[in-house]
């Protein structure tokens, strides 16, 4: 079968199932808790239906085959016939599973892969006994007839009936044949008079010759019958002259009159039937544009949403070169417009991205199941309270954001809430509770994920931490509890002894770092002993604007991403002292090592180079890298500018320390700086 | 000629736009609404008066079914309903044929016909076929009148003792054949052969169906079953069915259908090997229904002797197929539905 992931009908089809499936997939887990709650069995049943109901429209038979069974299954369970348990609900789960996967199959232009037949047959014996153990044999034996079984039947009957021009009555059930064949002949003969092979739509020219080799059946008929052909064709003129059947091509629905036309291929009435339904057809497909009417979505590429986007950033751009020219020219009226276009702009910019906006239920959406597959390998109770689902974040967010999200909800089951036992013995309820809330806090998104489990124990942490030689022990002495939870994030560092199947190996919580801050997060984690594990995660809205802080640098205009700074101080550069060989400031009576950015500019190794110049007043920018607050030596900061970030030119791109490159206000352009890659790469010389 | 204004319900946004596109195709019919839910398809049919609804069964908020009888009790519209053609499907439409609804179509169109075409052209004509009850356009009719007694008897039934009664019915049969078989006691002295057009999984279902609602025994029809007294046999949907008699035992044969045979059961096959098996001596009686089925068998069985009621129009949901008995000049008499139990029962007296 041709796929056409294109097809306008098939998208259409994908879109809307697409919905229904992850419905189902948070419903299915809300069942284990609440198994006779009918709303949901009903709503279940629904999503079955009506996505067997699409499928069955574009003829998509394997979809058809485990939705039917599916469907036919919750029938039963909204029925109060079969009660939902674990077995049945770990078979539902595993059609959902293959239903996703047919899913992916259109998407990717392949026709969907049949179900596996034991899953059919699971869900067989489960709609048939009740469970599928002790059915296995019996389920797979006697299917219950479906639509689908007649019409293969049928079907296979239609070939048999057109290979085979003989009376097949007689073959049909012998053992009648045998007491009555004369009326099976008769049978036959009915079946020709009334509904002659001439009148088969689609059957093709020889077959409407009346059957060869039986001359003695239509002998028969000729002779037994009152009723001659010619009153047949004189009945079906009768019929056909009142109208009541254009635009029938082969004449069966509306039964008679073409079905009644007998043996007479070439008879005018017969033939001119096709043509007037083949005119009335395309008359029909161009009625009027009615159609449109009540539609109020189109898809749109994403490609095309980018296009857009990328148009309003480089309004922006525009906008801020005005805005900057305007400062010198100054008139009132210029001024005006000029503050007129910013706010238009500013709109323009918000209703752009919210077009591009999904809520984060397209990711927390995983979770209930994730949840509930963890806990039942894991022999856990948790407890999944979701929040805040419907909070929106740029697409392209909610796709980069997901991979480390399931990382850390896996981590949460698997090392944070306890077992059942452990947790009565704690005189906790057996059942953990993970939490996962979303919020939009300004510009950007909150993202927590907390357990009530074990929590972490930051002197064990610590001891981990020297025992791997990821710090030394005097480092580790200093380190604040709070900075101990940090050092999770250390690469290669896992706290269980055991690595387990559930939350990865090697694949720690550094790359989740890592992948949080390429989007340009932060993640940040607290926890109390025996209290639990609170992860906080923040991502801007969107990926496309991003808030920075310009700074000046040796003449050139440099743009930090705002995400990452913490304060802006001016400091004396002779009151700063030289620890461990690195120059630091004090502030709050703690050590902040200083980087020099122009040493990176110009290339000047050294610790203490020509930096002296001016040195009495510098601005110093805190910034967070990794858990470490850090500071830029700069020599201004100018202030806040939302940049649109433009990937660099091909010579330089990879080259670690930059993200970006953007036209700032005043027309110019500006690198925009990747701290923690910079610090990473030429920490050692700045 | 004004178009025929539908009202599509449906909870998938998928099946409303290809049951538009499928309708809207024709330039006769307009699409005037759409509905996700029952509730909402109720407020719109109040509100639009549109001459056909097609509904869904299983939708949220108000099902198919609940919303069918809340349109009748406010706002009687003609409904077609969209069923999945399975034995459970079955029992949820004759429930919606029950509250109102007039005729069902399958859900996968594609059992409509096996090419897409004509699939859309079946769709398209039944969404009119029922926004104009032939029993709208009375003038039409108003030229037919009953057959002429044949032999120069009068044939009300009084002297006609039948070894069967054969009843054929489609459109507004279901509720056709419950209201005249309601109205036979047990003891009702004709073997009764019941053809409707339905699919395969459907007749079970409306047997046992018919059998609850009814004193008489009914029961779906196997191959070889004898035809006895106090006995409905209903013909199962797929296939054809038609009477043999050995001796003076009348039994029931069923054969499968030919491709392209769309109508099966068909009454044509029914009535006309009923005239084979005992020609004088069955009734064959056509209940409402869309298109001309069994207009040819009703006359082969009334040449041979047999006699032959049609339901009047104003009873009918459809005026066809008993319509097109008449013109065939094959009825002997012309009765309303609710008059056709009692006429039944006086046969013979």
């Amino acid at each position: 079968m041709q796929i056409d992931p294109e097809d306008d009908i098939l998208q259409d089809f994908l879109v809307e199932s697409r919905e229904i499936v992850d419905a189902l997939g948070e419903q299915l887990v809300e069942l284990e808790q609440r198994g006779d709650d009918s709303d949901l069995l009903n709503s279940v049943f629904r999503g079955f239906h009506t996505i067997k109901g699409g499928a069955g429209f574009l003829g998509l038979d394997p979809l058809v085959s485990v939705c039917h069974r599916t469907e036919d299954l919750f029938n039963l369970l909204r029925n109060g016939e079969r009660q939902a348990n674990g077995e049945l609900m770990d078979q539902v789960l595993r059609a959902l599973d293959v239903v996703n996967a047919q899913f992916e199959s259109l998407e990717a232009g392949q026709p969907p892969q049949e179900a596996p037949a034991e899953l059919l047959t699971a869900l067989e014996a489960l709609i048939d006994h009740g469970t599928v153990g002790t059915a296995a044999s019996t389920g797979k034996d006697t299917p219950e007839p479906t639509a689908d079984d007649v019409d293969q039947a049928f079907d296979a009957m239609v070939m048999a009936l057109s290979d085979e021009p003989d009376p097949t009555g007689a073959s049909e059930s012998p053992a009648a044949a045998a007491s009555d064949d004369i009326t099976d002949e008769e049978f036959e003969a009915l079946l020709d008079q009334l509904h002659g092979e001439g009148s088969h739509a689609g059957v093709p020219a020889e077959a409407e010759q009346p059957p060869v080799g039986t001359p003695a059946e239509d002998a028969k008929t000729a002779d037994d019958d009152a009723i001659s052909e010619d009153e047949f064709e004189a009945l079906l003129d009768e019929l056909h002259g009142k109208g009541q059947h254009a635009g029938v091509p082969d004449g069966e629905e509306a039964p008679a009159a073409p079905a009644l036309a007998p043996r007479a291929p070439d008879r005018v009435p017969t033939a001119s039937m096709p043509a007037r339904a083949t005119v009335d057809a395309p008359a029909g497909s161009a009625a009027p544009a009615a159609a449109v009417r009540g539609e109020t979505s189109v898809r749109v590429d994403t490609a095309r949403l980018d296009d857009i986007m990328n148009l309003v950033g480089e309004l922006v751009l525009v906008r801020n070169r005005i805005t900057t020219l305007c400062g010198d020219v100054g008139q009132e009226a210029v001024n005006q417009a000029v503050a007129d276009l910013e706010l238009v702009t500013s709109d323009l910019q918000s209703a752009v991205m919210k077009t591009r906006m999904q809520p984060i239920k397209k990711v927390y959406g995983r979770f209930p199941r994730l949840v509930r597959d963890l806990a039942r390998d894991l022999g856990k109770e948790i407890r999944l309270d979701m929040r805040g689902e419907d909070t929106d974040l740029d697409k392209n967010l909610v796709e980069a954001i997901s991979d480390p999200l399931i990382h850390l909800v896996r981590n949460s089951c698997d090392h944070g809430i306890e077992t059942p036992e452990v947790r009565e013995a704690a005189g906790k309820p057996r059942q953990g509770t993970l939490l996962l809330s979303a919020e939009q806090e300004g510009d950007h998104i909150l993202l927590v994920i907390a357990d009530d489990g074990a929590g972490i124990d930051p002197k064990a942490l610590r001891e981990k931490a020297v025992a791997k030689g990821l710090i030394d022990a005097e480092s580790a002495e200093r380190l604040s509890d709070k900075e101990s939870f940090d050092l999770i994030f250390l690469p290669g560092f896992s706290t269980k002894e055991q690595i387990s199947d559930v939350s990865g190996r090697g694949v720690g919580m550094d790359v989740v770092k890592t992948r949080i801050a390429q989007l340009n997060g932060t993640i940040d984690i607290d926890s109390a002993p025996g209290a639990g594990t609170t992860l906080r995660v923040t991502v801007p809205l969107t990926l496309a604007i991003l808030p920075t802080l310009m700074v000046r640098i040796k003449g050139r205009k440099f743009a930090m991403p705002m995400a990452v700074v913490r304060e802006i101080f001016s400091t004396d550069l002779r009151k700063t002292k030289v620890v461990d060989g690195r120059r630091v400031v004090v502030v709050r009576n703690k050590a902040m090592p200083l980087f020099f950015l122009e040493r990176w500019l110009e290339g000047i190794p050294g610790l203490d180079g020509a930096s002296e110049t001016d040195d009495t007043d510098r601005q110093v920018v805190s910034v967070m890298v990794g858990n470490q607050a850090i500071g830029l030596v700069v020599d201004n900061v100018l202030g806040l500018e939302e940049v649109v970030i433009k990937p660099l030119g091909t010579l330089l791109h990879g080259l670690s320390g930059l993200v970006g490159s953007t036209t700032t206000g005043d027309g110019r352009i500006a690198l925009i700086i990747d701290i923690p890659s910079l610090i990473n790469t030429y920490g050692d010389t700045l | 000629m004004p178009k025929v204004r539908v009202l599509v319900v449906d909870d998938s946004g998928f099946f409303r736009r290809r049951i538009r596109e499928l309708l809207t195709a024709d330039p006769d019919i307009e699409v005037i609404g759409e509905a996700a839910d029952g509730r909402e398809a109720v407020s719109q049919v109040c509100a639009l008066h549109p001459d056909v609804v097609t509904m869904d069964i299983e939708m949220p908020v108000l099902d198919g079914i609940s919303a069918v009888r809340e349109i009748m009790r406010r706002q009687p519209t003609p409904v077609l309903m969209f069923s999945s053609l399975t034995v459970e499907g079955a029992r949820a439409t004759l429930d919606a044929l029950d509250a109102g609804a007039v005729d069902f179509l399958p859900k996968r169109f594609s059992d409509l016909a096996s090419d897409s075409n004509t699939a859309q052209l079946r769709l398209q004509q039944r969404v009119k076929g029922v926004a104009r009850p032939v029993g709208s356009s009375r003038r039409a009719a108003a030229d037919v009148v009953e057959a002429p007694p044949m032999r120069g008897t009068a044939r009300d039934g009084r002297q006609f003792r039948p070894q069967a009664v054969v009843i054929g019915a489609s459109t507004g049969g279901p509720v056709a054949l419950q209201k005249v078989l309601a109205g036979l006691p047990a003891e009702f002295p004709y073997p009764v052969l019941l053809v409707q057009h339905m699919p395969a999984n459907f007749t079970s279902a409306f047997a046992q169906r018919l059998d609850g609602l009814c004193a008489l025994r009914v029961r779906e029809a196997a191959d070889g079953d004898a035809l006895v007294a106090g006995e409905a046999l209903l013909a199962p949907g797929g296939q054809h069915i038609g009477m043999v008699s050995r001796g003076d035992r009348l039994s029931v044969k069923l054969l499968p259908s030919k491709p392209g045979q769309f109508y099966k059961p068909s009454v044509d096959i029914a009535l006309a090997s009923a005239a084979d098996a005992c020609a004088g001596k069955v009734l064959g009686v056509v209940l409402t229904g869309m298109g001309s089925d069994g207009a040819e068998g009703a006359r082969r069985l009334r040449q041979g002797g047999g006699m032959v009621w049609a339901q009047d129009e104003a009873s009918c949901v459809i005026y066809g197929m008993p319509r097109a008995v008449v013109q065939a000049g094959a009825a002997d008499r012309v009765i309303a539905l609710t008059d056709i139990g009692a006429a039944l029962q006086r046969l013979g007296r």
